[in-house]
C-alpha cells in the first residue's frame, strides 16, 4: 500500500504496519490510522505519520533514553482500551517531541505519552490525571543562561 | 448552558451514571468528587487544552527541515 507524506513523499507500507488510534490524538481527533517510521539508523527518533493527513507527522522518541527515571501508570480502563490484558510487555511507550529552530531546546511531552500495543496495533495518547510531568521537558541538558533566555522568550 | 448553585455536600446527577458532589469550598477553591463509569474520561480542561496545543506545535515544527537534518545526525551520546 502507498500513502503520501508531506515529509517523506510517497511511502510504502503494509496492512500490518498500521496502528489504529480509536480516539485519534488531541487536536487531531479524526485521524485514526498511523504508521511509525523509524528515523535514521542509530538515532532514537521515530515518525508518527498519519495515513489520512499527509501533513500530519509527529516526531516521537522512547522517553527512557532521555529520561531514565520516567514512569507512567496506566489506569485499568485505558489498559482495557489498549487490549493488553495487563501485559505491559505488549506496550511501547513514546513521547511527542516539539523541535524548535534551535534543536538544543527540543522538548518532550512527558505528560501525555503515546502508548501502543504493538501486538494488536492499537494506540492512544494517554493523559494521566495526576501527573508530575508537563508537556515541555527539555531533552538536552540546559545551561542556566539558556533556561533564562527561553523563559524570557515566553 | 445550565448554571446552577450547589452547597457543600450537595450532589449533581448527570444522566443516570455520573454524580458530582461538592466536597469542600474554600474561597476560590472548590473540591469535587466525581463518580462516573470507567469509560468516561475525566480531565482538567486546561490540561487537555495544553496537550492539544502542544500537539499542534509539535506537528507544525516538523516542517522545519533544518531540525530534521539535526535529527538525522544525532547520536545517543550527544544527549549530554
Amino acid at each position: 500500500m502507498q500513502t503520501n507524506s508531506a515529509l517523506f513523499g510517497e511511502l510504502e507500507y503494509e496492512e500490518q504496519d498500521i496502528v489504529y488510534f480509536p480516539a485519534g490524538i488531541p487536536a487531531f481527533e479524526n485521524e485514526h490510522r498511523f504508521i511509525i517510521i523509524p528515523g535514521e539508523e542509530g538515532t532514537p527518533f521515530f515518525f508518527l505519520q498519519s495515513l489520512g493527513k499527509p501533513e500530519l507527522c509527529l516526531i516521537i522518541t522512547q522517553p527512557f533514553i532521555f529520561f531514565p527515571n520516567y514512569t507512567i501508570e496506566i489506569n485499568d480502563e485505558d489498559q482495557k482500551m489498549l487490549d493488553c490484558q495487563g501485559d505491559k510487555e505488549k506496550l511501547l511507550i513514546y513521547v511527542v517531541l516539539t523541535i524548535p529552530e534551535d534543536f538544543k531546546q527540543s522538548t518532550a511531552n512527558l505528560l501525555a505519552p503515546i502508548i501502543i500495543n504493538h501486538e494488536k496495533r492499537i494506540g492512544m495518547q494517554y493523559i494521566a490525571v495526576n501527573s508530575k510531568y508537563n508537556t515541555r521537558h527539555y531533552i538536552f541538558a540546559q545551561s542556566e543562561q539558556e533556561i533564562a533566555a527561553t523563559a524570557q522568550e515566553g | 448552558m445550565l448554571v446552577l448553585g450547589r452547597k457543600k455536600g450537595e450532589t449533581l446527577l448527570i444522566g443516570d451514571s455520573i454524580e458530582i458532589t461538592v466536597v469542600e469550598v474554600q474561597g476560590d477553591n472548590v473540591k469535587l468528587s466525581i463518580q462516573a463509569p470507567r469509560e468516561v474520561s475525566i480531565f482538567r480542561k486546561e490540561v487537555f487544552e495544553e496537550i492539544k496545543s502542544e500537539n499542534l506545535k509539535a506537528a507544525e515544527n516538523v516542517h522545519s527541515l533544518e531540525a530534521l537534518e539535526k535529527l538525522k545526525n544525532f547520536q545517543i551520546n550527544d544527549k549530554d
